[in-house]
């Protein structure tokens, strides 16, 4: 027994970027890691020669005008950026937390470059964030009465029946009301009392409110602005605050509210995402994702930036469901590995899509003693996901389906018999299967079976020929005189299926490379550069790749960026009248890389004999 | 008679054991460091944080079976520190300790004599503050083994057991203690502490210093916590 048994690896070893670092790095780093805590609403004083890792808790970053600019939680990092080491740290919950001699650390990954990308980005983005602090102040600098959803705070006697007011929070679809007397503030009743108060307890309907109101609640002044409202809600643990003046009932605003105000910023989203107790809260959440898209967009993130937030929302909602299911069920019986596969797996997702899941149960694993709990914890959760947007995998992959939650042995034989009789329906498979990440549970399980399934797809040519005969099927719709082939969708007459004609033939095209040198990393552009590293592909070939790459999923995520800021539904097909002509010829040449890339594959996998 | 002038003369009962025959260097040396002051401020000293797994509750009857240990220096945990020691008790562990601590007899068998475990940790204890939590356990194992290996009644040792910390506070602040509320693993989750599965004398080590470093700024300042304070 060693330090490679120890919490610290499981926990550094899910952590982003570290989720590349192998077992000796990863020990290194351990033994480098100094642990401090600090209590609730103490400071933490940055050293500049540290990195910072919460372990557990909440950190609130402000800068020098206590403007609120952002909050950290479990495994975020502090302390790589110059400019934010002189910001205040402050905690917001206790909190536990690693630190790290810098120096160590980017000399222990000098080798690798996605790691230091991991940081560069988070600095980037943190630099845009300062720029576009005073826009986003703007917004929660206005006092909360003009946040408020139309002032309505609906004022009721304490008199009134439980049954009176429940009638009148369900037709005004409000989720609390203020209980006045004398046109003073005395009472709060909000949505949570109904559960907690009255059908718990099993009280009578017609008792009057005041019963079950939280007496003298705590309210907040009507020119306060929105981070105060904010971090009173935090701090208090509550989501409704009466909006006083003079004394006087004038308005209510909710955490939802400031929600809406903030739906551009996806380290509030997961916040929220972490404190939601019901599906139906995270539904909320969910539906800010086409905006967060938007706001992302229009605040010129970088291309993976966007899409790792989108998918990083996404994936917490996920996380927080399988928490709530193992609150309502109690600790599994048996270790599992909750995995996602396809573009959530490659954090790649723009939108919802369809969710592709399963569960990798430890050989313990006993159908008559577990099956029960592990069926119930994966419908909870796809159940959930389904509500959220994240519909119901039409080819049924999911954990829910017994087929797909199964015991380590069991994937191990599923992966051989792919590998080994590549039929048309295992190669459909696997552009699923073989883009996979643990995001919950036992991580090791899966850890478990890759090495072998990728030691395997490495050494079988005839695997990897008919992968890349598989990924020649959709092709960049260009034609023989570099004009576009464009498709019919809906009323448009010319429009492009930038997914599917240009954004899956790249995604494939990785796979097949990166299955056949073993190579575990599955997010697209981190494969390109792997493959460029051990000089599978060449250094111009993907570095052309990875920019057409970003470039077509650019101009896909613009189409859709507009389209939700008109109202629509997002979709994939991009009408060419929308594409500037500048684009249309960068756009060509993309679609060119794509070509000559794909006819290099061809002949590398000698795809032609099959 | 050897407590009492431990207790009141504590530096001239040290120095009687330096006369002892059978130390061992790494004894002598331990011994040679006079305790560390009552007065010190806690952000000044070194503390080791230790957790022994042992076959039973009674030092005369059972062994020790490992040790894990880890040091908290500037009031940060050093997980570099951290180390683990599995010690061969020469018997067979009967079914109930295996099950609790997943040490099987052949993981054993691989283990250290008492008597080297001994020694590393007079080497780890040199100059340090010691923090247990519930001292029952590792104070009277390791008076035992002293007695046994160097014929010592009662080592002069610092212990800070973070069970009493808890349970003073809590008397103080709410006048009782509710049964069970004193388990570590019922205080982590107290102090917003992450929950963790491991189960072995490092990992506890562990868990116990963190345990420790949430005590303390849930004190105040640190500056102006002195070791007595803890005690």
């Amino acid at each position: 027994m060693d330090i490679e048994d120890l919490e610290v690896i499981d926990f550094l070893k899910s952590t982003l970027p570290l989720d590349s670092a192998n077992s000796l790095q990863l020990e290194s780093l351990v033994k480098e890691i100094r642990i401090g805590y600090r209590k609730r609403k103490h400071t933490l004083t940055l050293k500049p020669d540290f990195l910072y890792l919460v372990r557990k808790g909440a950190i609130l970053i402000e800068d020098e005008n206590e403007q609120l600019f952002s909050i950290l939680g479990e495994r975020q990092w502090l302390g790589y950026s110059a400019q934010l080491v002189l910001y205040s740290h402050s905690c917001q919950e206790d909190t536990l937390y690693y630190k790290i001699p810098k120096k160590l650390f980017f000399e222990l990954f000098s080798e690798q470059s996605s790691v230091h990308q991991f940081f560069i980005d988070a600095g980037l983005e943190s630099s845009i964030k300062v720029q576009n602090i005073t826009k986003q102040n703007s917004l929660l600098n206005n006092s909360v009465l003009s946040m408020s959803r139309a002032n309505d705070a609906y004022l009721i006697d304490p008199s009134t029946s439980i049954r009176d007011v429940a009638m009148l929070m369900s037709s005004k679809n409000v989720t609390s009301v203020v209980v006045t007397q004398n046109n003073m503030l005395s009472g709060i009743v909000t949505d949570r009392a109904f559960c907690t108060k009255v059908a718990a307890a099993g009280l009578d309907v017609s008792s009057p409110v005041s019963d079950i109101m939280t007496i003298n609640p705590i309210s907040i002044a009507h020119y306060k602005s929105g981070i105060e409202a904010m971090l009173l809600m935090a701090n208090s643990h509550i989501r409704h605050l009466p909006i006083l003046k003079n004394n006087q009932v004038v308005g209510m605003i909710t955490a939802a509210d400031l929600l809406r105000k903030q739906s551009h910023n996806v380290v509030f989203l997961i916040n929220e995402v972490l404190v939601s107790e019901t599906v139906k809260d995270l539904k909320k959440i969910s539906e800010q994702v086409p905006l967060l898209l938007q706001h992302s967009f229009e605040s010129n993130m970088d291309e993976h930036d966007i899409t790792y937030s989108i998918s990083s929302v996404g994936r917490s909602i996920n996380q927080q469901l399988l928490k709530q299911a193992e609150g309502l069920l109690g600790l599994p019986p048996v270790p599992y590995a909750w995995v996602v596969a396809g573009s959530q797996a490659r954090s790649e997702q723009i939108a919802h899509t369809d969710q592709d899941n399963l569960l990798i149960l430890s050989d313990d694993y006993d159908e008559k003693l577990h099956g029960e709990y592990f069926s119930k914890l994966t419908h909870y959760v796809c159940d959930g996901l389904n509500e959220c947007g994240y519909i119901y995998c039409p080819g049924d992959v999911m954990a829910t389906n017994p087929k797909w939650r199964q015991r380590v042995s069991v994937w191990r034989s599923y992966f051989n018999s792919w590998i080994l009789s590549p039929d048309p329906k295992a190669l459909m498979y696997s552009s699923i299967f073989f883009d996979l990440k643990c995001i919950y549970g036992s991580s090791e399980l899966l850890d478990e079976l890759l090495p072998d399934v990728l030691n395997k797809t490495r050494k079988n040519t005839i695997f990897q020929s008919h992968m890349a005969h598989n990924a020649e099927h959709y092709v960049p719709p260009l034609g023989f005189f570099r004009n576009f082939i464009v498709d019919h969708h809906g009323t448009d007459k010319k429009t492009l299926d930038l997914k599917k004609k240009g954004v899956v033939p790249i995604v494939d095209f990785a796979r097949v490379y990166a299955l056949s040198k073993g190579i575990r990393v599955v997010n697209t552009q981190d494969r390109l550069r792997e493959l460029m590293d051990i000089k599978a592909l060449s250094r111009s070939g993907s570095s052309d790749l990875i920019e057409a790459y970003k470039f077509i999923n650019l101009v896909r995520i613009e189409h859709q960026s507009r389209q939700i800021k008109s109202g629509n539904a997002a979709n994939n097909f991009v009408p060419t009248k929308e594409i500037s002509s500048l684009d249309q010829k960068h756009l060509k040449d993309a679609f060119g890389i794509v070509s000559n890339m794909q006819s290099a594959m061809s002949s590398h996998y000698q795809t032609s004999i099959l | 008679m050897n407590k009492l002038v431990s207790y009141f003369l504590p530096k001239y009962y040290q120095k009687s054991l330096l006369l002892k025959p059978n130390l061992s260097p790494a004894l002598k040396q331990y011994l040679l460091k006079p305790l560390v002051h009552k007065k010190t401020r806690i952000q000044d000293i070194e503390f080791l944080v230790l957790d022994f797994e042992t076959t039973g509750l009674n030092p005369s009857k059972e062994k020790i079976i490992s040790m894990g240990y880890t040091v908290i220096k500037d009031l940060h945990l050093l997980a570099a520190s951290s180390g683990h020691l599995l010690i061969n008790p020469k018997q067979s562990l009967t079914e109930e300790n295996v099950s609790i601590h997943q040490l099987t007899d052949d993981d054993l068998r691989q283990g250290v004599g008492l008597k080297y475990a001994m020694e590393q940790l007079f080497i780890e204890m040199r100059n340090r503050v010691v923090i247990v939590h519930f001292d029952n356990i590792e104070k009277r194992f390791i008076n035992c083994a002293c007695q046994k290996l160097y014929q010592i009644n009662h080592l002069p040792i610092m212990i800070i057991d973070t069970l009493k910390i808890e349970n003073i506070k809590m008397m103080n602040t709410q006048g009782y203690v509710r049964p069970g509320s004193l388990r570590l693993f019922s205080l982590r989750e107290r102090y917003n502490l992450p929950r963790y599965k491991a189960h072995n004398a490092m990992q506890d080590a562990i868990s116990t210093a963190e345990l420790f470093l949430a005590q303390v700024s849930h004190m105040g300042d640190s500056n102006s916590i002195e070791l007595d304070d803890l005690m």
